[in-house]
């Protein structure tokens, strides 16, 4: 059985080692040079309920990158307003670890490649094209290739290319796969009838920044800079994809944190205005290159799917990530991606798909995420495990806790212990 | 099988063109209406943008230039011509697929000519063409003589199909196989590809042309080949031609390039399907009646199943 990932995000990475683990065969196609697109611009794990997560994808035997990332982590236990526990890795170097684990695991890369076309017969997909003109045939397909760009959508919904870690001109622009299939997808707002979000956060160089915001770096992890008052605007929030920062102390401060360069926790900022900052007077951005412009918008391709990640109407689809559901975050994206993976090879060796249940908060994100969609068609609403709503619904349902042997007991509860490492 | 969704001036500094501005792009969903981006190209370059940066206006299309005939060769029914033009258009237009339309000066517009210019040396400041008398618009040809003046406009370049794959070809093993008046355009793409140090095998099919005319081409431009019957009696790709492509592939071929009508372009594609050689590409020649070469006049056209118009002077279509 043939599994075809398309997209190396973290959600596609995880479909892939997921997918590997229960007896596939693996090919991920990712259409830049380096898998975990976005992952190469995030940094933070572990916060708030993500630590409830990630413990959960461990004791559900899904903890391969979780523990490779918890190997490398610059911080730990780090503390910032309204969160938690933070972990922090270093993004200038996750990609070359996640890279090699996914090699040895055995699974076929195809880097640099990218899909610009389906073969789909009959609502079941056949195959994907590559602008080579090369086709990846098989017997079930993941879609992961998020939600952000291409340039056109960034244009007409944001401030134009501003050249993200995606880099669109150089490698191709995203396709919907569920679209070229025939499919409906349906789109995020951030405001009623305001289509697509910007993507939350930014990155400056570290060295461009005064020894002192570097020390501070270093040692803590985490760097806050009150903004002048003229300069608070709590507007901006409305525009942000992460609502677990779109809380009133990122609009009056600035957070940095630090994941190998700054993390600037804001969309964009004019760089004029950045370096008036005390300790940023020098400051540059890395990502996006045009930071001062604007950041990369997002959901704008969402696929309509079941809870077992499969999408409706294509018999041999799946998908995770960004591209399942109005999601932030790796956590989020590496959840629903494992899911994915594991179920395309159940789908493959035709066994009965694999639900989450809602007594793990991974499986009542899921589930959470999909009835917003298909009961209240709310596409306002963000699912992420670190804030928001979503949140503050785990700690009403009691799913929120830092309790590692509760977490392990709780999936042993479901009967799900180590099922992601079962061959199917 | 896919050769690529693309047009041949994505990118060009002729693009975004006209038809970018009435929502007929091939290449841009959002230029068409449509509310997402579904961007079918790769190379970078966004039309919306360049459509919004240049005031959201046609870039200017191209323009026609006054020439002087250098050279004249007239032979058995066919003329062989040579002519000055600015290095601007010649470094254009001499590649594979590049094309001009040309008419005499004192003939109507719609006197053009679509002809394929030879690629050749680059720099000299001229381009060769050869016009087989056909029709009404090639018989204007039949008196050429040097020192006249031709209206050569252009460059266009979708003069053949493919042109992805094509160019892409470096020190490996091509196959061309023509018919007929076919020929013509694939000595741009043989001269091409062994320019590109790649290993290159002619096959002709004579097909109802005087031989003549094909060896005057083949020996004009020192091409060595060997004589092929394509199609069968049944109009069925033939035994032997099936034979060739069939080792081609098995010995290990990258490249089949096909100058020759629709039909045997699709019995070739229908054929490497059949066999299984996803891994060998395939380019043709474009067949497509043009007129103005812009997308605009329809000349061209095609409108496929989901009711989108297809301008072919334009656009690099899917071999069936």
């Amino acid at each position: 059985m043939r599994v075809i990932i398309i997209g190396g995000g973290w959600a596609g990475t995880a479909a892939a080692i997921a997918a590997r683990k229960a007896g596939a065969e693996v090919c991920l196609i990712e259409k830049t040079d380096m898998l975990l697109g976005c992952g190469n611009a995030g940094g933070i794990m572990r916060n708030n309920g993500r630590f409830t997560a990630a413990e959960e994808m461990i004791a559900l035997g899904g903890g391969e990158l979780f523990q490779l990332i918890d190997r490398i982590a610059l911080h730990r236990n780090v503390e910032f307003p309204g969160h938690h526990h933070a972990t922090l890795y270093p993004v200038n170097t996750i990609e070359a670890h996640v890279r090699r684990l996914v090699l040895e695991m055995g699974i076929d890369v195809h880097c640099s490649t990218h899909i610009c076309d389906v073969v789909c017969d009959n609502n079941q997909l056949k195959g994907v094209y590559a602008d080579s003109g090369d086709l990846f045939e098989g017997d079930v397909f993941i879609e992961t290739t998020g939600s952000a760009g291409p340039m056109g959508n960034c244009l007409k919904y944001g401030n134009g290319c501003c050249m993200c870690v995606l880099r669109c001109p150089a490698f191709g622009p995203r396709i919907s796969i569920t679209e070229r299939c025939g499919g409906q997808d349906y789109q995020g707002e951030r405001q009623p009838d305001i289509f697509g979000v910007f993507s939350g956060s930014c990155k400056v160089s570290k060295e461009s920044l005064s020894a002192a915001l570097q020390e501070e770096l270093n040692s803590k992890g985490v760097a806050l800079i009150p903004l002048p008052k003229e300069e608070i605007n709590y507007d901006k929030l409305k525009i942000k994809a992460c609502k677990q920062y779109a809380i009133k102390e990122f609009s009056e401060n600035m957070i940095l944190l630090d994941t190998g360069d700054a993390k600037l926790m804001t969309s964009s900022y004019p760089i004029e205005k950045l370096r008036r900052l005390p300790g940023m007077e020098n400051a540059r951005y890395v990502d996006p290159c045009a930071g001062s412009k604007g950041n990369s918008i997002r959901y704008l391709s969402v696929a309509y799917r079941s809870n077992t990640m499969t999408v409706d109407g294509i018999s041999n689809l799946l998908c995770a990530g960004e591209k399942s559901g109005l999601f932030i975050g790796h956590t989020e994206a590496i959840t629903t991606g494992t899911l994915a993976g594991h179920n395309a090879a159940r789908l493959a060796a035709d066994k009965p798909l694999l639900t989450l249940p809602q007594t793990l908060a991974v499986g009542d994100l899921i589930a959470a995420a999909n009835s917003a969609i298909k009961e209240r068609h709310d596409t306002m609403e963000r699912f992420t495990f670190s804030g928001g709503n979503y949140f503050k619904r785990m700690n009403e349902k009691h799913l929120y806790t830092t309790d590692i042997d509760a977490i392990r007991q709780r999936v042993e509860q479901a009967g799900l212990l180590g099922v992601f490492n079962e061959h199917v | 099988m896919i050769i690529n969704g693309l047009c041949a001036d994505y990118g060009s500094r002729f693009c975004p063109c006209i038809l970018a501005v009435t929502g007929g792009c091939a290449v841009c969903s959002q230029v068409n209406g449509k509310a997402f981006c579904d961007c079918k190209a790769s190379g970078g370059i966004c039309i919306k943008q360049e459509l919004l940066r240049n005031g959201g206006k046609a870039k200017p299309s191209r323009l026609t230039y006054e020439c002087e005939v250098m050279s004249v060769i007239h032979y058995d029914g066919l003329v062989f011509f040579r002519v000055k033009v600015p290095l601007s258009l010649e470094r254009e237009v001499k590649r594979p697929g590049g094309f001009v339309f040309v008419r005499r000066k004192d003939a109507a517009s719609w006197y053009d000519v679509p002809i394929s210019v030879q690629f050749e040396e680059m720099m000299v400041g001229s381009i060769g063409m050869t016009v087989l008398f056909r029709g009404v618009k090639t018989a204007q040809f039949k008196d050429l003589a040097d020192g006249d003046t031709l209206l050569i406009r252009g460059p266009f370049n979708n003069g053949l199909l493919g042109l992805q794959h094509l160019e892409a070809q470096q020190s490996s093993r091509c196959l061309i196989l023509t018919k007929g008046i076919g020929l013509l355009p694939s000595v741009s793409a043989v001269r091409y590809l062994q320019s590109r140090h790649n290993e290159t095998e002619l096959y002709v099919d004579e097909g109802n042309f005087s031989p003549s005319i094909l060896k005057f081409q083949l020996d004009l431009f020192e091409l060595p080949f060997r004589p092929l019957t394509l199609l069968d009696d049944d109009g069925e790709l033939s035994t032997p031609a099936k034979h060739v492509i069939r080792r081609f592939v098995a010995d290990g071929g990258s490249l089949i390039h096909v100058g020759a009508s629709e039909y045997v372009i699709h019995q070739v594609a229908a054929y490497l399907h059949y066999i299984g050689s996803s891994h060998v590409k395939l380019s043709a020649c474009n067949n497509a009646k043009m007129c103005c070469g812009e997308g605009v006049c329809g000349a061209c056209t095609e409108i496929t199943a989901d009711r989108r118009v297809i301008h072919h002077c334009k656009e690099q279509v899917k071999i069936k």
